[in-house]
């Protein structure tokens, strides 16, 4: 992977950005908890006698 | 002939030869561009116009062969877009335009595992009036658990930022952009606002935040790369921080309803409707008798002629200081599909070169020097003359400089209303202008093909012809 960063990340924006992601990160453990349990009531009520 | 190559990637740099635009890039950045443009998706933007074309060349191919093409490394070639122009001669909406092609293209190469490495307006060109990504080497192989798009700061201040200062202040693009080569900070933006505004939605985010966390003294550690363990949760941080963008655009989307100097001047011009009806006439069977394949209408307004020429097959670039005009020109030639490029350019102060050594963004003089095969000087003349106190003879030499072939020029003579509203008293300074006078002074660098007077008014349209013509 040839990669050479070098345009101005910022500063302020730059951690503005990572408080939005770790932000982010919660709804995506919050979206994939809710995914996990309707998949596992799906699998419940789905499962054959 | 070679025009300065670009310094700044570290992975190589682009130039225009010969008329031709080349890039190199090094060893390593060349691999990852050759894949980049095996991809479907890329081959699909270069179809629909969205990514400028590009081939690779072989060193035998370069002009002057191998032992003239830059060492190690590959070359390509791409397609040439014919009037480059730049953000500090764009109308608002065609930074919003440039903006929303970036969010666009950034958003949709994730599921490639591709990812934008820049986000600067330098990086869209117009074909027309519509936006060209072409900074094709931007488009970089992701780090899989790199949840932070490092660009972000650049798209804030040199798309977002700008705008916001536009709509709410009326801050024009040229001012953040003719003394800044990478946009505005928060911290310029954050002086002018009141406690009450630092508080709002857009400013909060985009000025407030941003100020208020900005770090003095050593951050290494602001700037250290972090990755997480789980791919996924990087790749949703960085879709829901890409689909952002487009809503952010969409809060500062310039509006259409703001009146200028000369915005209305379509229901408040001089000319009653059959003597405009004449101009039109006489514009239409010049550009059918000289059929220019490139045409530059000066103090274009609201692009009426200007879409005369395209609709005579011409590729336009229309220029006006208003920037309300412009933003219509650029509208409308949107929802008709007019060739047009509308920029913001004051004919008697135009955009100076800029840049490193005033070496990297040429002068709009330079990229319009013998690049157009006719130019329209409609209702315009009288204001060099008589605003911007230019002479005449100076301005008829710097329309034979520009033209290759043709001048459509409109004459308005010191008796004529606006003549006299524009003077505000000086008409003295004009009193030896007159009809003879202005004919003579064609006749230095043209050949009057034929005059028309406007109506029963004090205003001629003349076609004239240039006597020493480029090949």
């Amino acid at each position: 992977m040839y990669i050479l960063a070098y345009i101005d990340p910022g500063s302020g924006l730059l951690i503005w950005q990572a408080v939005v992601a770790v932000a982010l990160g919660l709804v995506f453990y919050l979206k994939r908890t809710r995914e996990m349990v309707a998949d596992f009531f799906r699998r419940i009520f789905h499962r054959k006698p | 002939m070679s025009a300065n190559p670009s310094f700044r990637d570290p992975s190589g740099s682009c130039w225009s030869q010969d008329g031709r635009i080349f890039r190199h890039l090094v060893t390593g950045a060349d691999a990852e561009l050759d894949h980049f443009l095996g991809t479907a998706q890329a081959r699909q933007w270069m179809d629909d116009g969205r990514l400028v074309k590009t081939r690779s060349l072989s060193r035998a191919e370069f002009p002057g062969g191998e032992a003239m093409a830059p060492p190690g490394g590959s070359l390509y070639e791409h397609e040439r877009i014919a009037f480059p122009s730049y953000p500090y001669e764009w109308a608002p909406e065609m930074l919003h335009a440039a903006g929303l092609l970036t969010a666009q293209l950034a958003a949709q190469a994730l599921p490639l595992g591709y990812g934008l490495k820049d986000a600067t307006p330098y990086n869209v060109l117009f074909r027309g009036s519509t936006p060209v990504f072409i900074d094709v080497p931007s488009f970089e192989k992701r780090v899989p658990g790199d949840p932070i798009w490092k660009p972000y700061a650049q798209f804030v201040r040199t798309f977002l930022l700008p705008l916001l200062a536009y709509r709410t202040w009326g801050v024009p693009l040229a001012d953040c952009f003719t003394t800044r080569r990478d946009g505005v900070e928060p911290e310029y933006l954050y002086r002018w606002c009141g406690w009450a505004r630092r508080l709002r939605p857009m400013f909060f985010s985009l000025v407030s935040m941003p100020v208020w966390l900005s770090r003095p003294g050593d951050t290494r550690a602001t700037y250290r790369d972090r990755t997480l363990e789980d791919p996924a949760k990087a790749r949703f941080i960085l879709e829901m921080t890409l689909k952002r963008l487009p809503r952010l655009l969409a809060k500062v989307q310039p509006v259409a309803d703001r009146a200028s100097t000369w915005s209305d001047y379509m229901s408040t011009h001089s000319y009653n409707d059959a003597s405009f009806k004449l101009k039109e006439t006489f514009v239409r069977e010049a550009l059918a008798e000289a059929r220019p394949a490139r045409v530059l209408d000066v103090g274009a307004n609201t692009g009426h002629f200007s879409a005369l020429a395209a609709a005579a097959g011409a590729s336009v670039v229309a220029v006006d200081s208003d920037v309300q005009c412009v933003g219509g020109i650029w509208r409308r030639a949107q929802a008709q599909g007019l060739d047009i490029l509308p920029l913001v350019v004051d004919f008697s102060r135009p955009s100076p070169a800029l840049g490193w050594r005033n070496r990297e963004q040429p002068s709009f003089l330079e990229r319009a020097r013998g690049s157009f095969d006719a130019v329209l000087m409609l209702a315009v003349l009288h204001h060099l003359l008589v605003t911007e106190r230019i002479p005449l003879q100076a301005v008829l030499e710097a329309a034979a400089e520009i033209t290759r072939d043709y001048l459509l020029v409109e004459f308005v003579a010191p008796e004529d209303p606006m003549f006299i509203r524009i003077a505000r008293g000086r008409e003295h300074l004009h009193a030896g202008l007159n009809l003879q006078v202005f004919e003579n002074a064609c006749r230095t660098h043209f050949d009057i093909l034929r005059s028309t007077r406007v109506g029963e008014g004090h205003r001629w349209l003349y076609w004239l012809r240039k006597r020493e013509r480029l090949s």
